[in-house]
């Protein structure tokens, strides 16, 4: 019973999100699928609690024992408890922004919207504004006072704590990809230089290279994009359409395995 | 005039019905070749360098007394390459409990961090070792993706492991796992089922699983029959789908060269019109 609940759970859970792809009827895609979402929510919800209880446990555990790198544990913890604070209690004040600029506008006789004036907001960064309702405004030089609402504390640790963050660290692939780039380009079979000459056809056609190189152009465009565009559609198109089939094969594979039980890495694996 | 609005509740949507009979077709090859390897008939599969190479880089990090990091990707427990990755996982910790070497398995969701903490425990277990299973080791850091690789690449530099699986479904943060490890010197075996972060894993790791060769891991690795069976079937599946692209192909190659259209009904078996 142990193991057979899970399964016929997972099995009846699998068919009907089969169905819900084939049956238009209001039925499947309105009441069962709905009652899917909201079983699958709740779940989510619950695991939720567990991986926080994990990370509570993990990073509690190193700061106890003072292992190494319980320090970090320490700060993630404490991020971790002050996001939370403010994401629940929701503070209506918060820093305000450095400057805020927009465009006031007003509707003409005509009724369409037209600018009126370019509002430029000054506030002071990391300062509480407690009237969060009226700031200062500089209109045409003139400090003005202006209704304005200053960003809640949860929205302003979103978009210059969090949003800065992960940007920058998705800027790192920038040079990651050099690096990379750097360590893969070594010429050592006829494929490795196969691989390099298509590279630097595509790095040169993606650039306006013609300025620099001049070798004519091929139906109104130069050689070298003419090129790029040639490996791209063709040769880069096949391998990737051909990776993209025998994955789809793979998947299907993998879910009738799911769908009739021969895996069942849901249970833990092995018999 | 009034006209009233009827909605037509049809319990099929005919517009799939090509899809239907593709999926009960490719299906049943599969099921076939299941039934058939319950035979007991030995069948053949390619070698595969990355699965070779998973016992000669958890032996590699046993004789340096270092972890082993497995990340299986950000991809939730329904993606079905973070299943491939589970059933590779089972295999990878039931090798690493014989040798008694830590196995660090960091998730980015949690319903994925409870079953794995089970199927590792699970694995401890069935090589008579679960005394050494820690549940730490297999723990949730975050849910959002670009942190948790951060995170996942700080584990990297702190723990300096020696071998780096990383087996599912990647995104951008790809490449940035991959040159942290490559980093810190230890021997990397990645496998993606997207295609578009491959590339990455190539250039910057030892062995690269691709497309479906991360789905043919549990079969290859535990050479189960029926496994192995399913795995014939999908290749079968394969040549179905080569034969209708070779057909297709020398439909519109004939189109092109003559008048009148030969290919459009060939065209229209396969045409997605539904929504």
């Amino acid at each position: 019973m142990r193991a057979k609940l899970p399964m016929l759970i997972c099995m009846v859970s699998g068919a009907l999100m089969l169905l819900q792809f084939f049956v238009p009827h209001p039925f499947v895609q309105d009441t069962a699928l709905e009652w899917i979402s909201n079983s699958m929510m709740i779940v989510g919800v619950f695991a939720l609690a567990i991986g926080l209880a994990s990370l509570l446990h993990m990073h509690g555990n190193k700061i106890k024992r003072r292992l190494p790198g319980w320090g970090f544990s320490m700060i993630t913890l404490a991020t971790a408890a002050f996001v939370a604070t403010i994401g629940l209690l929701k503070p209506a004040w918060g820093p305000t922004v450095s400057h805020v600029q927009y465009a006031q506008y007003e509707p003409d006789p005509q009724g369409s919207m037209r600018t009126t004036r370019i509002v430029r907001v000054e506030h002071t960064l990391f300062g509480f504004d407690p009237q969060s309702s009226m700031t200062n405004v500089l209109v045409g030089a003139v400090s003005t006072p202006l209704r304005a609402n200053s960003t809640p504390l949860y929205d302003w640790y979103f978009t210059y704590v969090h949003v800065a963050l992960v940007s920058t660290t998705f800027c790192l692939l920038a040079f990651y990809m050099l690096t990379a780039a750097y360590r893969a380009m070594r010429i050592k079979s006829w494929e490795a230089a196969l691989l390099m000459v298509a590279a630097v056809i595509v790095i040169i056609g993606q650039v306006p290279a013609d300025q620099f190189i001049p070798l004519g152009h091929i139906n109104g465009i130069s050689t070298f994009e003419w090129l790029k565009q040639l490996i791209m559609d063709y040769p880069n198109s096949a391998a990737k359409r051909s990776i993209i089939i025998g994955v789809a094969l793979g998947g299907l594979a993998t879910g009738v395995k799911i769908l009739t039980g021969i895996e069942r890495p849901y249970l833990g694996g092995g018999e | 005039m009034n006209v009233m609005a009827t909605i037509d509740a049809t319990w099929f949507d005919l517009d799939k019905l090509n899809v239907l009979i593709a999926l009960v077709v490719l299906s049943a090859l599969i099921l076939y070749f299941i039934y058939h390897a319950r035979r007991g008939k030995a069948l053949f599969v390619r070698r595969i360098p990355g699965l070779e190479s998973v016992e000669e880089a958890i032996g590699r990090a046993t004789e340096l007394g270092k972890p082993i990091l497995y990340v299986s990707g950000i991809g939730g427990a329904g993606d079905v390459a973070t299943i491939a990755a589970m059933n590779i996982l089972g295999y990878v910790a039931e090798q690493v409990a014989h040798y008694d070497t830590d196995l660090l398995v960091p998730c980015i969701d949690p319903v994925v961090m409870t079953i794995q903490q089970e199927l590792v425990k699970n694995s401890y277990t069935r090589a008579s070792r679960p005394e050494n299973y820690k549940e730490d080791n297999v723990c949730y850091l975050t849910g959002e993706q670009f942190p948790y690789a951060m995170a996942v690449s700080g584990i990297m530099v702190r723990e300096k492991p020696a071998a780096n699986f990383f087996m599912g479904s990647f995104a951008a943060e790809s490449l940035i796992l991959a040159e942290a490890g490559a980093a810190t010197g230890a021997i990397q075996i990645a496998g993606t089922s997207a295609e578009h972060q491959v590339p990455f894993f190539i250039v910057a790791c030892d062995y690269t699983l691709i497309g479906e060769e991360l789905f043919a891991a549990s079969a290859y690795l535990s050479r189960e029959p029926l496994l192995l069976g399913c795995l014939k079937g999908q290749d079968y599946a394969k040549l179905v789908i080569i034969v209708a692209v070779l057909a297709g192909a020398a439909l519109l190659t004939v189109d092109a060269c003559l008048p009148g259209q030969f290919s459009q009904w060939f065209v229209n078996l396969f045409a997605n019109t539904g929504g």
